[in-house]
């Protein structure tokens, strides 16, 4: 199969056995609100961002997961339930963003295998997009 | 000589009226004219790489990208270098240099230093900066401001005067909205309406901006929101050349007065509009190959009153 086919599995599976063995541990600290959060992104009170430079040693990506592939927010749409940690993913060769449309979250920079968590809170819809190429769109809502 | 040329990234699907078609060689530059919008001559110069010797030239360099290091190029810093080297070997040394954006690929200020380190190399005067969207998308420009703002209103737009010829560095790579293309803002129109306002209409003008200032695949936000409010402002003046980056190969188009152009990278090849999921960097290319997909634009002008001659050319 190709590299980029092999390295996704290899990430899913091995984000698989984190999200096993660290569930527990984890899902009591993301919801207890302002998370310290690494170079970049905003925190706001109807969140809390992580942003990791590597994926393998940082917090489970759940399932609650989007990846950026070929230019695209994969799923575009996702709908969650307030409280859920969304996690994005890059797996393209360009930097990218995931960056609202109303300033509540920005991933800061997501360099190739990056990721960036929002904890969504409020019920609401939300929208984003990536600041460098704008024409890649989302929505997230909360219900 | 021949009148007609073809491009070897042929836009297909793309308006075809006054589409310009050009003929690449590797390891050579091709010269062509035009006369009222019109094609009126092309003849390749043997061996030779460079605008003809005109009253002054200038050299268009563009998305240098400094920070990229995946395939197909690991070393962007060095494709820079060679392209300085070849500015420095061109018969008749550029008054200056005009580089469209995306000078840096993450913003980080190692990155801007890296560029600035290399282009200092460039036997030329002075160097004009537009930024791309790489350049400003961390901090809103703050940095690329703090660098190359000097000079310049706004997000860094300006315009100056060369022996009779009106530059105007446009940025619409600023504000961009959600799901749209590059957009230039009213303040800037504004800027731009009283920029040239008392200028004679045979003034000759060059604009220069990252993003394309004509729709050529919205699809990949290749294309600009407003830059049709900021052409009609230009309608009136006898020569127009629109200098573009952006999209990493060459486009062009002649309509009416204006002729439009896109530079090659020197970092990396992007694929011809639709042929690939993505505008991402072409993978498959072989490492013979990737400098003849990346290279500079030598501008003429030529004589008083005419286009600018226009001629691109390879690193390899």
């Amino acid at each position: 199969m190709s590299y980029r086919l092999q390295r996704s599995l290899i990430l899913m599976l091995a984000l698989g056995f984190s999200s096993l063995l660290f569930a527990a541990c984890s899902r009591g600290s993301d919801t207890a609100g302002n998370e310290a959060a690494s170079d970049g992104p905003h925190q706001t009170a109807a969140g809390a961002a992580t942003t990791s430079a590597k994926s393998s040693s940082t917090e489970p990506a759940g399932p609650d997961q989007i990846v950026i592939d070929n230019f695209a927010f994969k799923p575009a749409k996702l709908t969650v339930k307030p409280g859920t940690k969304v996690t994005w993913i890059n797996h393209d060769d360009v930097p990218h963003t995931a960056t609202s449309t109303d300033k509540r979250f920005n991933s800061g920079t997501l360099d190739t295998d990056a990721q960036f968590s929002f904890v969504f809170t409020d019920p609401g819809t939300y929208d984003y997009f990536c600041a460098l190429h704008p024409k890649m769109t989302g929505q997230i809502t909360v219900k | 000589m021949s009148d007609s040329i073809i491009h070897e990234h042929s836009a297909d699907g793309i308006e075809r009226r006054g589409f310009l078609k050009c003929m690449a060689w590797a390891g050579t530059g091709l010269i062509w004219t035009v006369s009222g919008g019109l094609l009126s001559s092309c003849s390749l110069l043997p061996g030779a790489t460079g605008a003809p010797k005109g009253i002054f030239t200038f050299v268009q360099l563009s998305d240098s990208h400094i920070g990229f290091n995946k395939e197909p190029n690991a070393n962007v810093t060095a494709t820079l270098q060679e392209a300085i080297a070849r500015i420095n070997g061109l018969p008749q040394a550029p008054a200056f240099i005009i580089h469209t954006g995306d000078i840096s690929h993450l913003s980080k200020p190692a990155e801007f230093d890296t560029a600035a380190e290399v282009i200092k190399s460039a036997k030329t005067g002075r160097v004009f900066y537009v930024p791309g969207e790489h350049d400003v998308f961390t901090d809103d420009g703050k940095q690329y401001l703090e660098r190359y703002g000097k000079g310049t209103l706004g997000s860094g737009w300006h315009s100056y005067d060369y022996q009779g010829v009106h530059f105007i560095g446009l940025v619409n790579v600023m504000n961009l909205k959600a799901g749209g293309l590059g957009v230039l803002g009213p303040d800037q129109l504004d800027w731009l309406k009283k920029d040239v306002a008392g200028l004679p209409s045979s003034t000759p003008i060059v604009v220069f901006a990252h993003v394309p200032l004509w729709t050529i695949y919205p699809e990949w936000g290749w294309g600009t929101e407003d830059s049709a409010q900021a052409l009609a402002l230009l309608k009136r003046f006898g020569t127009v050349t629109v200098l573009n980056g952006h999209i990493h190969q060459i486009m062009q188009k002649v309509e009416g007065n204006v002729t439009f152009h896109t530079a090659r990278s020197t970092a990396f090849p992007q694929p011809a509009p639709g042929s690939a999921p993505s505008p991402g960097p072409m993978k498959d290319v072989a490492a013979d190959k990737l400098r003849s997909l990346l290279g500079l634009t030598d501008v003429a002008y030529v004589q008083n009153n005419s286009p600018l001659a226009v001629v691109d050319s390879t690193l390899a």
